[in-house]
């Protein structure tokens, strides 16, 4: 492994080691079964031994390799799982034709998951695996990035792609088989798709104008 | 009850745009520019050296100065945009996402005037903050964000840009070179009486370049008519910080930069297109019959006919059918290529044959001399979501060779006969120098990014430096840079604190 990545890593499993001595009972993490949330869990339980809420989000819009995945990984980690999902918003979903409001349909629902899941569990720290360089938008990120109710903390922040495919690579982790298939930023299967061309930015896949919305998905709680 | 609170400081930034110590010192010595000379004995300046992006031009290097980034965040690597579509397109202020100092600036409540940054045309509305473009603004386009300030600017005659010379191929600018010259100094001027005029709106940073700097270097390098326009600017830096200083009094920090160095005019010129070529790594197919028809079919109309084929509409047919052609046969040759060439590195289609690519640049040589001083995979250079846009290899030519990346040249080498008298393909150094309100921290580097500007005016100003820079105040006592460490250290102090 090189110096760099060791480093990197070093300074992730810092920010993990002081939140959840902060936070001990009331932390959680959100894993969407890609490959930067994989690599967070997988560096989380490297240091902390009790099985921390990993909560997923199904927004029943997922690719059947994503659920797969996620199953194979529940039951191979022995992970503590919490489904999270928004059962309402899916039903208007349903109902809704408009491509445009169908996708701000599966945005609330991601949203409206996760504030239910922080108040029905009451968790004071939300570890989440997001990217500075995934997209511009994310570039003013912080760590430790404090909302009305809980902290949401970003230890994996300054990796970047090539770093994440190198830790598992490094560690041996399994990964989403979408990734083989040409996908390398993975959402709901409706709105992505694959970009063989790797001069392409990662997240081209998923579709412009919800890159146009990022910013505000961010401000709006959805990671 | 006397009011305590410390007045706030104004801070004034004047590029020079291509300014290199090795041009400036040995006129600053001996008194040929006596202003420059005073300062550079006054302790409370303070000069060092400002090193550039990767490549060293204008355009990134600009731009990683007004928004503290490295170019693999900001995604400019040249004024133009190279696609494998066969397309290059300028780059406008709306391809750059991160925000510019002055927006940053604006959102803590304080206003800015930024005269003649490079890539801003069209001129972002929203904030606190005038600013009136640089080149790259099509002529005759309003170049500010501001009416009432274009109105002022058009009362005094403002020209953005040289206007009535056209400064492009080396035989081009070299043969007009006296025009070239005297229309720099006459937007230079202009450029000064429209900094007069600004100063009289509320500012806390002032920003003016000089761009005229940088084309009298090109034709003349440190020959007597770059001298004069030195101390044709010089006057006017003197009367533009005299201002400043009587609005702001003590509390005035004036920095002069530049974006780049400079060296002497290459002698060769080496065909990279050609070399990827024998190498087998190019494709170069002939223009195609369509092509080749309609430039022929429009020699013989011009040679039987020539009134009709000076006419604007039939030009116009000529010029959008062969544009059309022309990008069909770039398109092809960079597809289907192995590799193809930028100036400054080479986007590679086929990923296994990079490592033997880097390996031949780096051991190219003519006449046992090194073509490249230095040959990098773009990761080891550029970090951010943009990354992916630069050539997957970068390099940067040692001074005596120009790299040429299109089918211009026929040959692999050719000897220069007429070029630039100055070129900074190869030099990383501009310059740098400061004076701050006192009392401030002792800057101890001698060598600064130019990425470190923008956290420095942030610095100074109190403001937090967004994690997203690269840069680092140059006036951090702990000379610690803004990495994710020192961000990570800052952001874990909060979580105890909660």
């Amino acid at each position: 492994m090189s110096t760099q990545l060791q480093e990197k890593i070093t300074a992730s499993q810092q920010v993990i080691k002081k939140t959840l001595k902060k936070y001990p009972n009331s932390s959680a993490v959100a894993w969407t079964g890609g490959k930067d949330s994989t690599v967070l869990l997988h560096m989380i339980r490297s240091v902390h031994q009790k099985s921390l809420p990993i909560m997923f989000i199904d927004t029943k819009l997922h690719f059947s390799e994503t659920i797969a995945f996620v199953k194979k990984m529940e039951s191979d980690w022995n992970l503590n799982l919490i489904i999270a999902s928004d059962e309402s918003g899916y039903k208007k979903y349903q109902k809704t034709r408009r491509k445009k409001d169908r996708k701000e349909l599966a945005r609330m629902m991601k949203v409206n998951a996760i504030d239910q899941s922080i108040n029905k569990y009451k968790w004071q720290a939300l570890f989440v695996g997001i990217r500075w360089d995934e997209h511009p938008a994310r570039a003013a990120e912080k760590y430790v990035s404090l909302r009305s109710d809980h902290v949401r903390i970003h230890p994996i922040l300054h990796f970047t792609e090539q770093d994440i495919w190198a830790y598992i690579r490094q560690f041996k982790l399994p990964y989403n088989p979408l990734y083989d298939q040409g996908y390398r930023s993975l959402g709901e299967k409706e709105f992505t798709k694959p970009v063989p061309d790797k001069t392409q930015p990662e997240r081209a896949g998923r579709e412009k104008d919800k890159e146009k919305i990022m910013e505000r998905l961010r401000s709006l709680g959805y990671f | 009850m006397a009011n305590t609170k410390p007045p706030s400081p104004k801070i004034l930034l004047i590029g020079l745009d291509g300014a290199t110590w090795k041009i400036l010192k040995p006129w600053i010595k001996s008194g040929q520019l006596p202003w420059f000379k005073k300062i550079s004995q006054h302790a409370e300046w303070y000069q060092g050296t400002l090193q550039s992006t990767t490549p060293p031009l204008t355009g990134p290097a600009w731009t990683s100065f007004q928004t503290g980034v490295n170019p693999g965040k900001h995604g400019v690597f040249d004024f133009i945009k190279y696609s494998p579509s066969g397309t290059n397109e300028p780059v406008s202020s709306t391809d750059i996402p991160y925000p510019p100092i002055w927006k940053i600036l604006s959102q803590a409540g304080k206003r800015s005037i930024i005269v003649n940054m490079p890539m801003t045309y069209p001129p972002q509305k929203g904030g606190k903050h005038i600013v009136v473009s640089s080149l790259m603004t099509p002529p005759g386009r309003k170049y500010t964000n501001n009416s009432a300030v274009y109105k002022k600017l058009q009362a005094i005659h403002y020209q953005v840009d040289l206007e009535h010379v056209t400064f492009g191929s080396p035989e081009e600018s070299v043969n007009n070179r006296h025009q070239i010259y005297h229309e720099a100094q006459t937007v230079a001027k202009k450029r000064y009486q429209a900094v007069k005029t600004l100063l009289n709106e509320p500012w806390d940073l002032f920003f003016v370049l000089f761009k005229a700097t940088d084309i009298v270097q090109h034709l003349y390098f440190n020959q007597t008519n770059t001298l004069k326009l030195y101390q044709q600017i010089e006057t006017y830096i003197t009367s533009i910080i005299s201002i400043a200083s009587r609005q702001s009094g003590n509390e005035l920090a004036v920095f002069m930069c530049s974006d780049h160095g400079f060296h002497r005019g290459e002698t060769h010129a080496f065909s990279i297109f050609r070399w990827l070529e024998t190498q087998g790594y190019g494709y170069s197919p002939q223009p195609s019959l369509v092509f080749r028809s309609l430039q022929s079919g429009y020699r013989v109309a011009k040679y039987l006919i020539p009134a009709v084929a000076k006419q604007p509409a039939i030009q116009q047919t000529k010029k959008t059918r062969l544009d059309k052609q022309n990008l069909a046969h770039v398109r092809n040759q960079r597809q289907k290529s192995q590799a193809w060439p930028t100036p400054y590195g080479l986007h590679i289609n086929n990923q296994t044959i990079t490592d033997e690519l880097l390996k031949k640049l780096r051991s190219l040589k003519f006449n046992n001399k090194k073509l490249f001083k230095k040959v990098s995979l773009r990761e080891d250079v550029y970090h951010g979501p943009n990354t992916h846009q630069a050539p997957h290899i970068v390099f940067t030519p040692n001074p005596w060779v120009k790299i040429i990346a299109n089918e211009s040249q026929t040959t692999m080498w050719k000897k220069l006969t007429t070029n630039f008298a100055g070129t900074h393909t190869a030099d990383f150094n501009g310059i740098l120098m400061c004076k701050l309100p006192t009392p401030h921290p002792p800057i101890t580097k001698s060598v600064h990014q130019i990425t470190d500007i923008a956290p420095t005016i942030l610095d100074i100003f109190k403001i937090r430096i967004p994690p997203h820079i690269d840069g680092s105040s140059i006036l951090n006592k702990q000379r610690q840079k803004n990495s994710y460490t020192a961000i990570i250290s800052q952001d874990l102090e909060i979580l105890e604190a909660l």
